[in-house]
């Protein structure tokens, strides 16, 4: 395995690390990996996803462009209102679609293109998650390639429902559901440089389970020359997860910049803290520098978990088919709103992380929310509740409302931009040429003024 | 199969997925007749394709178990994973693993190993001294336990790389026991422990050939056991008796008999009859005060019994929807109106009077169709049509409107349906689906008989199924349900894909006949099913992939 190089090491950590002398071949560790030689700050991405829609009269903001307010969903957003770029109309298909959707293809399918399929539960032939996409780019050289959380769990049945990342048609990628799990996943076997002790126990470690490793890439190779083709893909899941192991062993190493301090999050089975937990640890992974791609799910598709901290009784997917209810409807909105405070709180969090450069780690981020449907009540697949926060290093201009909403000859509401058309070009933002994204785009989607 | 708990009483859209393979009309779902079908298969039987088959998180709780006495169920806290095709959670193709699974399975291997190495269950794995016999002790220990582990013999080539990797730990200055624990933890988490591996001589053939004997104890194990071949079914395949039919049949009888068979039923049955959604059914507490993990549990356990006296007594599968019999505890005793429950635990019931019968009268079946605040006649009526009759609707088309919502009912549930089957666009599917759910109207949401449905009006259980026979009860749907010849070959159909962990070809359907006429020549017993399904040309062959 290659050596690693990581972005953020400090001259002094260098200098003062287990035997490291100052030399010219190591000059290429304060580099950053994937941007080039320069010393900025890398480009992350985010996706965060929210069930069951949002309720239109409570979510869509007054107003386009730079003056536009909030309506209550998003009021919690203010504090971040000039880091948003908030866009209405985008919907799974373009060409004044106006088309329903299931919770199902809606989920396992919202970082693609297109739609995937209910009977066989897996993605359109051939089709990989944006945020795979992308790590697949500024992934490769970080402690875990990405990761993938969510926290309230109510096991719904298909794994479209379950999963928002897939690294291809019949791989989903499963959640972290535990902030401890995932903190341990991130920073477990820390050994901070200058401690010697500390770094020869992790490198007998690493030799140690070196072995274990050796021996079952060993089994899987020799399986590999005498299965059929079928098998061997279900391998290649199999040993991608093998060298996430690998990695995180050879990658013991702390990260050296002082901002960058892990501390594990406390045990909680309060529901609010564990959302709060849980989002503590993304950041904590992104300003850290241990991955650079995350994805969040508050609830999996389908998600009918019971927001009784919220006063709301009966679970969020039943209260979505309302049948105009003015009660259910009601719970819909605050449960909404709510999930817009945790949003904010994350962005929030990500603002006041400031990196050796003296950004934001925001700014070098893009963050894309969106839901499974549109309206939960008809499980529209177009005008789709989407935000994008975050300035990715100046690709997106933020503090905006637009809205491509068309009316179809009836006067009814129809889409006439693709999600792929949108996925184009913050595919383009890190750095991915990507003519199309499944097969409804029909260009790119300018994410600037 | 059917997802349960996703449907919408009204729209709901795609959340309702139908499979092509299984929409169809009620007794669509049975094998077919088609002569050419037959005649191809006789001639060239086509085993089918399967991919090697993760271990699902159930197989790999009691897999652990069984190698290691090791009972903490660590799986239960591995990613939640969903269903595919069949429905199924051992369908291979849906069993992917992502990289926090591998991690998990990491973790879990040394957690395993260290509480293995520092209790009395040790001598299950080492038989001798560690620190006085040294590596002979650890290669012997390591090679047997391997061989467990793979479910065949360990290659001489493994044998080695096993020794390799406790020997480069006491290269390094560590103990023998150091490094049988790394080699131990090498094996957990081997492919060829955490998969089921099939092997053929060409994978790029097509030609069908038996599979190994390993490979068949391993099939046997996981279909009837939920878990690893123990040793009885690993010497019969050391020495090679284990693979005519009658050996075969020998061995399912066995397998059936020992208390191992509970994962069948809770494998199966847990999932054909949806038993594992009672965990997370949700109900309103105003409405349905008392429904509680205590109710739910007794529910699962009533069927999972009625299942199991099936399997115990040899029962013909007909009588699973008109049977006069049940368990019950003292609480569903209660919510049926029936006596003799004792005061603690299960005890066989006859129903007597009361209005019950069946699979389809169960506190169970009723539950997990129903939705939180009150029942679902299309839930039920689509469960039927696809659990019992393999002839599930397609979903709704896009864009169906809701039923429009009264703060006052001014009708029956029953009434307020009708309106499914004004229009053509509803009516094709919910004729179907929805006589059969009204018939299901006598009982609520958790299984009470009721005389008033949700509403408040009185409930109308007659009906008629679109074939025009007619029924004025639950109890004589179940009887006209257990007479469609699609019922059993529903049930052969999904015991296959549970059996082979993939869905149904059409290349299956003579196998599927000749199962199901195998085990009617005995009475059309579940043992006998599951016995000739077992003997089949799917289970104990297979094939490359072209």
């Amino acid at each position: 395995m290659a050596s690693h190089k990581r972005w953020m090491v400090s001259r002094r950590a260098l200098l003062t690390g287990a035997g490291i002398a100052m030399g010219l071949p190591y000059l290429e560790q304060m580099m950053p990996v994937a941007r080039g030689a320069s010393t900025a700050s890398p480009l992350r991405f985010l996706a965060f996803y929210c069930p069951n829609g949002m309720i239109a009269d409570a979510w869509k903001p007054t107003g386009t462009g730079t003056t536009y307010t909030f309506n209550r969903t998003m009021e919690p957003l203010a504090p971040v209102k000039d880091d948003l770029l908030v866009i209405g109309g985008v919907g799974k298909q373009g060409g004044c679609f106006k088309g329903a959707t299931g919770h199902d293809v809606g989920t396992g399918g919202m970082l693609t293109g297109g739609y995937g399929t209910v009977a066989d539960g897996k993605l359109d032939p051939g089709t990989v998650t944006i945020d795979q996409t992308i790590a697949g780019v500024i992934g490769k050289d970080t402690k875990l390639h990405s990761i993938q959380t969510q926290v309230f769990d109510t096991h719904a049945f298909s794994r479209l429902h379950e999963h928002i990342s897939w690294s291809g048609d019949n791989t989903p990628l499963a959640n972290e559901q535990d902030p401890k799990a995932l903190f341990d996943r991130l920073f477990a076997g820390y050994a901070p440089t200058n401690d010697a002790a500390a770094q020869a126990a992790a490198a007998k470690l690493k030799r140690l389970e070196g072995s274990v490793l050796d021996f079952v890439s060993a089994d899987a190779t020799e399986l590999k020359g005498r299965l059929g083709r079928s098998d061997n893909l279900k391998l290649d899941e199999y040993l991608s997860g093998v060298r996430d192991l690998e990695r995180q062993l050879q990658d013991q190493g702390a990260p050296s910049n002082v901002a960058c301090s892990p501390v594990a999050p406390a045990a909680t089975k309060d529901p609010q803290q564990t959302v709060k937990s849980m989002l503590d640890v993304i950041v904590l992974a992104l300003q850290c520098d241990a991955t650079r791609v995350a994805t969040f799910m508050i609830e999996n598709g389908l998600g009918d978990y019971v927001f009784d901290f919220l006063g709301v009784s009966g679970g969020h997917h039943s209260a979505s088919h309302h049948n105009g209810d003015a009660t259910l409807k009601e719970y819909c909105r605050v449960i909404e709103r709510w999930e817009m405070e945790q949003f904010s709180y994350l962005l929030q969090k990500m603002k006041a992380v400031k990196e050796p450069d003296g950004s934001s780690l925001l700014d070098n981020s893009l963050v894309f929310m969106t839901s499974d449907v549109g309206d939960g009540m008809g499980h529209t697949a177009y005008d789709l509740p989407m935000i994008i926060a975050g300035k990715a290093q100046g690709a997106v201009t933020t503090g905006r409302h637009v809205t491509t909403i068309s009316k179809d000859m009836y006067g009814f509401d129809c889409s006439v931009v693709p999600i792929g058309n949108l996925f184009i070009s913050i595919l383009q933002t890190f750095g991915v040429a990507a003519g199309t994204v499944g097969k409804y785009s029909t260009g790119p989607f300018s994410l600037k003024a | 199969m059917g997802d349960i708990g996703n449907l919408d009483g009204v729209s709901g859209a795609d959340d309702m997925p139908g499979s092509p393979e299984t929409t169809g009309i009620p007794g669509g779902g049975a094998p077919s007749t088609n002569p050419n079908e037959v005649t191809s298969c006789a001639t060239r039987p086509d085993p089918g394709n399967v991919l090697i088959r993760r271990l699902t998180h159930g197989e790999y709780d009691n897999t652990v178990r069984d190698l290691l006495g090791d009972t903490s169920a660590p799986g239960q806290k591995f990613p939640t994973e969903g269903n595919a095709t069949t429905g199924f959670d051992n369908e291979a193709a849906a069993l992917s693993v992502s990289p926090l699974l591998i991690s998990n399975y990491s973790d879990t291997a040394k957690a395993l190993v260290e509480t293995l190495m520092a209790s009395d269950k040790k001598k299950l794995v080492v038989t001798c001294d560690l620190a006085t016999q040294g590596m002979t002790c650890a290669q012997t220990s390591i090679n047997a336990l391997a061989r467990r582990a793979f479910r065949r013999p360990v290659t001489d080539s493994e044998q080695q790389r096993l020794t390799g990797v406790m020997q480069a730990a006491v290269t390094q200055g560590e103990s023998v026991e150091t490094g049988f624990k790394l080699a131990l933890r090498a094996v957990l988490l081997s492919p060829k422990f955490l998969y089921r591996i099939e092997v053929d001589a060409d994978p790029g053939s097509a030609v069908a050939h038996a599979v190994s004997p390993h490979e068949l104890a391993t099939r046997l194990s996981y279909f009837l056991w939920s878990t690893t071949p123990d040793e009885a079914l690993l010497q019969a395949a050391d020495a090679g008796t284990l693979s005519t039919p009658d050996a075969v049949g020998q061995q399912v009888t066995r397998m059936l008999a020992d208390a191992k068979a509970h994962g069948f039923i809770e494998g199966f049955a847990g999932q054909w009859l949806g038993l594992r959604n009672l965990a997370t059914a949700a109900r309103d507490a105003t409405k349905f005060p008392g429904f509680d993990v205590a109710t739910r549990t007794s529910m699962q356990s009533e069927t999972e019994l009625f299942f199991k006296s099936f399997l115990d007594e040899s029962k013909d599968v007909h009588d699973l929807l008109t049977a006069k019999y049940t368990y019950a505890d003292a609480r569903l005793a209660k919510l049926y109106g029936v006596t003799g429950a004792p005061a603690s635990g299960f005890a066989k019931i006859n129903l007597g009077s009361a209005p019950r019968m069946g699979l389809l009268t169960q506190a169970s079946f009723l539950t997990i169709t129903s939705k939180n605040n009150g029942t679902s006649p299309v839930k039920r009526g689509k469960w039927v049509l696809g659990q019992l009759l393999c002839s599930e609707p397609p979903p709704p088309p896009p864009g169906v409107p809701p039923l429009p919502q009264e703060a006052v009912p001014t009708g029956s549930v029953r009434q307020k349906f009708l309106q499914h089957r004004t229009g053509a666009t509803c009516a094709g599917c919910h004729s179907q689906m929805d006589p059969i759910g009204f018939a299901f109207e006598s009982y609520d949401a958790v299984g009470s008989f009721r005389t008033k449905d949700d509403n408040g009006f009185a409930v109308d259980a007659t009906g008629q199924l679109p074939t025009g026979e007619k029924f004025s009860t639950a109890l004589e749907l179940e009887t006209l349900v257990s007479q469609e010849p699609g019922f059993p070959g529903c049930l052969t159909q999904r015991l296959f894909e549970y059996a082979v962990g993939r869905a149904q070809n059409p290349e299956d359907q003579c196998a599927l006949e000749g199962a199901l006429g195998a085990a009617e020549k005995q009475g059309t017993t579940l043992p006998a099913l599951v016995t000739a399904l077992a003997q089949s040309t799917p289970f104990t062959q297979r094939r490359g992939e072209p």
